[in-house]
């Protein structure tokens, strides 16, 4: 099940939520934000660093990779960034507007974006690079004004 | 038509399959992570329940934001939901009629699609059980029976819908 259907990312993962957030809901309804939260975060960051891989493939699994990644694939109607830094071994931009954010916002359901969509891309970077890190202190979905992603190339 | 069936869709381009092969690459990992951790038995009653519920739901909104008799409600949502999912089946309409409509599915992509991913249940969680939720817009002056479909194996779906006199 890796073939990749042609459609903007933003479509895909909100498609994607139509399916999982009521799924999420009624589980957590029934057994609580324990383990099964668990075992569905596990299975998403599985989908996720599978997905990093398909996209290594794509791009190339480096740091310009990655910046060619969030500007034609998240960039594309999804995000506006802006690149603060970056070189062979680091790239550091901070997203200003996020539709991702906007649209479980919309339904009141922020920390489940966050679950099901901002903590993707850590799980994601994994499959990407073995060698590349993610890290990131703040994120529109929590409230902030931007996502500050900084990833580096591990020492 | 209605912001409901609107946002449901998504994007109108997209065609109805590959909406649902998008929510089945999903939704597959995380239903077989949840078999197992809960057992096989308890994970796809989970997830019967839950999708029952949220296409129910789905459909209950939908039929809301149309204005209109049960009837008209119905023939709005069914309207575009024919539309979407004829591109992927082949079928025969046997009657058609103020009574009664008799249409015979004899080929479905949809189920071609989660049988080959050995997972008929869930499509028909996620694509059949929704003819059941549009009929219920009709609120009584549409009904549907169907004895079998193509999704469990059947050589053919069988829809019959009954029009109460109007």
């Amino acid at each position: 099940m890796t073939d990749e259907i042609a459609i903007p990312h933003l479509q895909k993962r909100k498609i994607e939520a139509r399916a999982l957030i009521p799924f999420i809901m009624a589980c957590r309804e029934k057994f609580g934000d324990g383990p099964t939260g668990e075992v569905i975060a596990a299975a998403i960051d599985a989908s996720a660093a599978e997905e990093g891989a398909r996209w290594a493939e794509r791009f190339g699994g480096d740091i310009a990779g990655l910046r060619t990644l969030a500007e034609t694939v998240w960039g594309a109607g999804g995000l506006d960034l802006e690149v603060v830094d970056e070189s062979a071994d680091r790239l550091a931009f901070n997203v200003t507007r996020c539709r991702y954010a906007e649209f479980f916002k919309a339904l009141g359901l922020q920390d489940l974006g966050r679950l099901i969509h901002c903590n993707r891309d850590r799980a994601m970077v994994t499959g990407f690079a073995g060698d590349i890190e993610l890290s990131r202190s703040q994120t529109i979905m929590q409230g902030a004004a931007c996502c500050d992603f900084r990833f580096r190339r591990k020492a | 038509m209605s912001g409901a069936l609107d946002d449901y869709l998504i994007d109108p381009d997209l065609s109805l399959l590959d909406k649902t092969r998008i929510q089945a690459q999903v939704l597959v990992p995380v239903l077989q992570a949840l078999r197992a951790e809960l057992g096989k038995q308890r994970a796809d009653a989970l997830v019967k329940d839950t999708l029952r519920d949220w296409s129910r739901r789905l459909f209950a909104d939908i039929a809301r934001s149309i204005d209109g008799t049960p009837r008209r409600k119905w023939a709005a949502i069914q309207k575009v939901f024919g539309e979407v999912s004829s591109r992927e089946v082949e079928y025969e309409i046997l009657r058609h009629d103020e009574r009664a409509l008799d249409i015979d599915i004899t080929r479905c992509r949809f189920a071609e699609f989660f049988r080959a991913l050995d997972e008929p249940e869930l499509g028909s969680l996620l694509m059949c059980a929704a003819d059941f939720d549009i009929a219920a817009a009709g609120e009584g002056e549409v009904s549907l029976e169907r004895a079998q479909t193509i999704m469990q194996g059947a050589p053919s779906c069988t829809f019959r819908y009954k029009f109460a006199p109007r």
